[in-house]
């Protein structure tokens, strides 16, 4: 127990990330958490939602233990597991089990990723019961108050297969994430990497021109991340041409005509 | 070839509808005196082009001979290719400029020698220009550089420079230019008078006279010179246009310096311009390279205050209106006449008139969409029978024009407060807009309404209340039938889709040949079902046996290295292991292994007249014993029929989608499946591709049943129809499915091979064998 307590400790933000607010979502999460409702975060790749997620650990002073959800995510690996050690099976707490013992913040991340029957487990924990039941064990957890459960995914993708269902949706509190509006995106860029204001505003407004590109093919334009990347490689000295193309209009198609198309407003704007 | 054999010879290879005697002759005539080699190779075209169209056809006999004589045997393909291209995508008048000259327009292209051509580049520049302006609809090939703000009209082929990465860069040096022309409201600038320095107008015209709003041109035709004041003024936007390039697409503008003071170069001399002319000419070429050139020989303390006042920013098409009175003023004082001087290459001539036209097109086209968009949330207000003649009772009138004063008020004060300009509305008007009451029931603005009507107060101020009374009265006579009704065989669906069709002789495609209707099969209530699954009574209980076992259930896997539980067995002798001083296993997992059956499959059903009688009756025995065994299966499918007639007419019938369940509807209407008409297969199948790319599957099969040749009843024969039948399967397989055909008949044919691909069919010569064969076939196709 000892050991677990030790590698909560890990998760714990002690450095203030950098969040530049877009609207009234730090106050949403933070009247979520005093009211002990989960969270639902949506929002586009690449628009600040785990960003916002560690800041928000940060200030309310909570480990934030991450599981990146994919396909094969099973229940054990979200709850734990029995492993053999020194020919003794010994119970490993999975991440959930550990934010729940612990009163810690837990965020899944692409919760659509993970298959319907394994996001089910977050039901009794997503109501007022607060409970994770763990089979295994026959152990029925309670979670203190400072847990926290939060899920997030993008809606952008449209699939059918990859929707949230409504018995999990609708037990969240939601904030809808975009990307920021340019004069923010801009200070979030320049800070974020270091660069020039001048270059800061350009990248922005390539990131601009991808984004009215949606309906033309391109599935989505260039996101936040992306233009922190360019931006990171622009000022490590890299020419500006070739930094973009490498982060961004490579990053964000293999369709050659569009790729042209973007690398056309690189050498426009740069 | 005499005439009356080259006749013979033409008309064999056309495909109904043939021409008559007389008509072939006639356009056969530029070809009858050539050597029977030529006419050879002529005619060998004709089978390509003469489906296409019969104008071209008879075009490219005309001007064949001319044009071949540039060309070798092995280019004549390609070249005829290109011109089917060009005819699809332009029409007959380019296709026949484009045989005009050989030359120029095609070996040039092949040599790589000229310049850059609109069409190779719109591809790269199209969503180029849509990620600065979205509104923008496309390029148009013209002359002359100029916008009408919805198209941008760019010169066809661009040879100026030498090198294609110029062209390229000046094509795109144009388009930039244009979109900032149409991004700063160049076009549509209308000039307050007022708003004007007093006094400055040009002689003759009193400022106080004018009241109304100026158009560009009127503006221009305020001065004596209205060309003069045009060109000033074109170039006073294009230094606004200049400024702007220069600031937000420095990477451009950088890279267009050595363009533009090559095409400063370029410009005529200024030694043989009158003086007024040589003014403006400076003007250009300092707009164009940002210096100014020498050796003018003019005044230079005047063409200082020329510069020094062209120079001056301007923020607005008023500015530059600003800038033009007082540069006219000033050129005014040089004596002779103004000839007009080139237009800055890229910058072009303005339009206004263009401009305003699509304006107008737009505001039409957005009233009719509010119009319909506002009638189809609005409550029946008058009662379904309202568009009758009938004696109107005064109340009910009085309560429309009250819900019609409601909703305008209520329309455009969404407008007011997306301004957030609520500071001096009372309480009550605050109130969110965003939905009407009317008559009880509670309507919601649509996104879409929202959208339109912001679009319209963007451009008119107000959203007028005509379109509202308009609204009322088209929601009164309720809404219009739908799309797409009965025809007899099945109930329509969809809008019809298009297909290009391959074309073996061209290697290429004709474009958006096949228009195909999508219909649902109308179910048939009888015996047959029951019949089939009374006959196949103990064939059914062995299939279904047979599809429970390939049904994957989930699996323990042992001994792994993780897993979610322990294996116990493992864990016992890894222990005992141990104490016997052996190395202990790692491997002490189990895991819950689902490899699930993640496929689907859509049956493609021949529904053409051949299969009348017992083969259709076998297909459909067929389709019902497979229904009953991939239900068990619990395999997603699909069902489809088709048929139909002419390019014009592919019928693709929806039996069973992938979303509904196999019930007794569905059974239904596998029984309603009867022989229709022709087999086009070209579209069929790629219609049923494109419905399973859309699936979610990791396996996707396409089944297609059919007997014999694919055959429909215009030139959709023999090689051409083999030949499209297999494109349209070598598309599916690359579209990631895997076709599979079964084909019925009484002998096996050579073609077969050819058009399914060696391992890609089965071949059933006893139709009997159908309904047992099949479900055979996919247990192997699918395990």
């Amino acid at each position: 127990m000892g050991k677990n307590i030790q590698r909560l400790e890990e998760h714990l933000i002690t450095e203030q990330p950098f969040y530049l607010p877009q609207g009234d979502e730090l106050i949403i999460g933070e009247s979520a958490y005093r009211f002990k409702i989960p969270l639902l975060l949506k929002g586009p790749t690449g628009c600040g939602k785990t960003r916002f997620m560690q800041h928000l650990a940060w200030k309310l002073k909570r480990p934030l233990v991450t599981v990146s959800c994919h396909d094969d995510l099973s229940t054990g690996d979200l709850v734990g597991r029995y492993l053999i050690k020194g020919g003794e099976a010994v119970w490993v707490d999975g991440p959930l089990t550990l934010a729940v013992r612990h009163g810690a913040i837990c965020y899944l991340d692409e919760v659509v990723e993970a298959r319907k029957d394994t996001t089910v487990v977050i039901h009794p924990l997503a109501d007022d019961r607060r409970e994770l039941p763990i089979e295994k064990r026959g152990e029925l957890l309670t979670a203190p108050p400072e847990f926290m459960l939060v899920i997030s995914y993008n809606p952008g993708y449209q699939s059918v297969l990859k929707d949230l269902k409504q018995s999990t949706r609708q037990r969240f509190i939601s904030i809808e994430f975009d990307y920021p509006e340019t004069g923010l995106e801009t200070d979030i860029v320049c800070h974020e990497s270091g660069i020039d204001r001048e270059t800061g505003v350009l990248l922005v407004r390539l990131a601009g021109m991808t984004r009215q590109l949606k309906d033309e093919g391109l599935p989505e334009g260039a996101s936040t991340r992306l233009l922190i990347h360019a931006a990171k490689l622009i000022g490590s000295g890299m020419e500006k041409r070739r930094a973009c193309r490498a982060a961004i209009t490579e990053t964000l198609t293999d369709e050659p005509e569009l790729r042209a198309a973007v690398s056309e407003m690189v050498h426009s704007l740069f | 070839m005499n005439p009356e054999e080259l006749k013979d010879r033409f008309l064999e290879i056309l495909t109904p509808p043939r021409p008559s005697d007389w008509e072939a002759e006639e356009n056969l005539a530029p070809v009858a005196a050539l050597p029977e080699s030529r006419q050879d190779l002529i005619l060998r075209q004709v089978g390509a082009i003469w489906p296409v169209s019969n104008s071209l056809c008879y075009s490219y006999l005309a001007c064949a001979d001319k044009a071949l004589s540039c060309l070798n045997e092995a280019q004549v393909s390609g070249w005829v290719a290109t011109l089917l291209d060009i005819y699809e995508k332009e029409g007959l008048k380019a296709a026949q400029t484009f045989m005009a000259d050989v030359e120029s327009n095609y070996l040039c292209l092949l040599r790589g020698e000229t310049g850059v051509r609109l069409a190779d580049v719109a591809p790269r520049l199209l969503p180029y220009a849509k990620s600065i302006l979205k509104s923008l609809e496309s390029f148009e090939k013209a002359e002359e550089v100029s916008t009408d703000t919805a198209s941008i009209y760019l010169p066809g082929k661009l040879a100026i420079f030498a090198g294609e990465a110029e062209n390229f860069l000046l094509y795109k040096l144009i388009i930039t230019c244009q979109l900032s022309l149409i991004r700063g409201g160049t076009c549509l600038a209308s000039i307050d008078p007022a708003a004007l320095p007093a006094g400055k107008l040009p002689t003759g015209t009193l400022s106080a006279s004018i009241t109304a709003r100026l158009e560009l041109e009127e503006l221009w035709n305020l001065f004596p010179d209205p060309r003069l004041a045009e060109d000033i003024f074109t170039l006073a936007e294009g230094w606004r246009v200049s400024l702007d390039l220069a600031a937000n697409f420095p990477g451009l503008w950088r890279d267009c310096h050595a363009l533009r003071e090559d095409l400063v170069k370029r410009r005529p001399p200024l030694s043989a311009m009158p003086e007024k002319s040589r003014v403006v000419e400076i003007l250009s070429r300092y707009l164009i390279s940002g210096r100014i050139p020498t050796g003018h020989d003019l005044d230079e303390e005047r063409l200082h205050h020329v510069i020094d006042r062209f120079d001056q920013a301007a923020e607005s098409a008023a500015e530059s209106a600003a800038k033009l009175l007082a540069l006219y003023e000033l050129l005014n004082q040089i004596r002779g006449t103004y000839e007009p001087v080139e237009p800055v290459f890229y910058l072009g001539r303005l339009k206004p008139e263009q401009a305003r036209r699509v304006r107008m097109r737009k505001r039409a086209g957005s009233r009719d969409k509010f119009i319909k968009a506002l009638a189809a949330i609005l409550p029946d207000s008058a009662g379904p029978d309202s568009g009758e003649k009938e004696e109107s009772e005064p109340g009910k009138d009085r309560a429309r024009v009250d819900s019609e004063e409601a909703v305008a008020l209520l329309i455009n004060r969404t407008a007011a407060e997306d301004k957030t300009s609520a500071a001096t509305e009372t309480e009550e008007d605050r109130k969110p807009g965003r939905h009407i009451i009317l008559e009880g029931p509670e309507v919601e603005l649509t996104a879409e309404l929202k959208e339109l009507s912001s679009e319209i107060r963007a451009d008119l101020g107000q959203v007028p209340e005509e379109y509202i009374s308009a609204a009322f009265g088209l929601a009164g006579k309720g809404a219009p039938p739908p799309a797409g009704a009965d025809d007899g065989h099945g109930a329509g669906l969809a809008a019809s889709v298009t297909y290009d069709e391959w074309d073996f002789r061209r290697r290429g495609f004709r474009k958006k040949w096949c228009v195909l209707n999508e219909k649902r099969v109308l179910p048939v209530k009888g015996t047959f079902v029951g019949h089939t699954l009374e006959k196949y009574r103990g064939l059914l209980i062995k299939l279904k046996k047979q599809f429970e076992m390939l049904r994957c259930t989930e699996r323990l896997l042992k001994r792994q290295r993780d897993g979610d539980d322990i294996d116990l067995d493992a864990v016992i002798e890894s222990i005992s292991d141990l104490r016997a001083g052996r190395p202990e296993s790692e491997k002490l997992f189990v895991r819950l292994s689902r490899d699930e059956r993640d496929i689907a499959v859509l049956f493609l059903i021949d529904m053409s007249a051949s299969t009348e009688g017992w083969v259709g009756d076998a297909l459909k025995e067929a389709l019902i014993l497979m229904g009953e065994a991939l239900e068990v299966l619990g395999d997603r499918f699909a069902i489809a029929g088709f048929s139909g007639m002419r390019r014009t007419r592919a019928d693709f019938y929806h039996v069973k989608d992938f979303s509904e369940k196999y019930n007794e509807e569905i059974e239904r209407r596998i029984a309603g499946i009867a022989p229709q008409e022709y087999t086009r297969m070209g579209p069929p199948v790629r219609h049923a591709t494109k419905i399973l790319a859309e699936a979610e599957a990791r396996v996707k099969l396409l089944i297609v049943l059919s007997d014999g040749k694919p055959e429909d009843y215009d030139d959709y024969k023999g090689d051409y129809a083999i030949e499209d039948t297999r494109h349209a399967l070598i598309e599916a397989k690359a579209a990631g499915v895997h076709p599979f055909c079964i084909t019925i008949d009484q002998q096996a044919h050579d073609y077969l091979a050819h058009m399914y691909g060696e391992v890609n069919y089965i071949f059933l010569d006893r139709v009997s064998d159908l309904p047992i064969r099949m479900p055979a076939i996919y247990r192997n196709l699918t395990t």
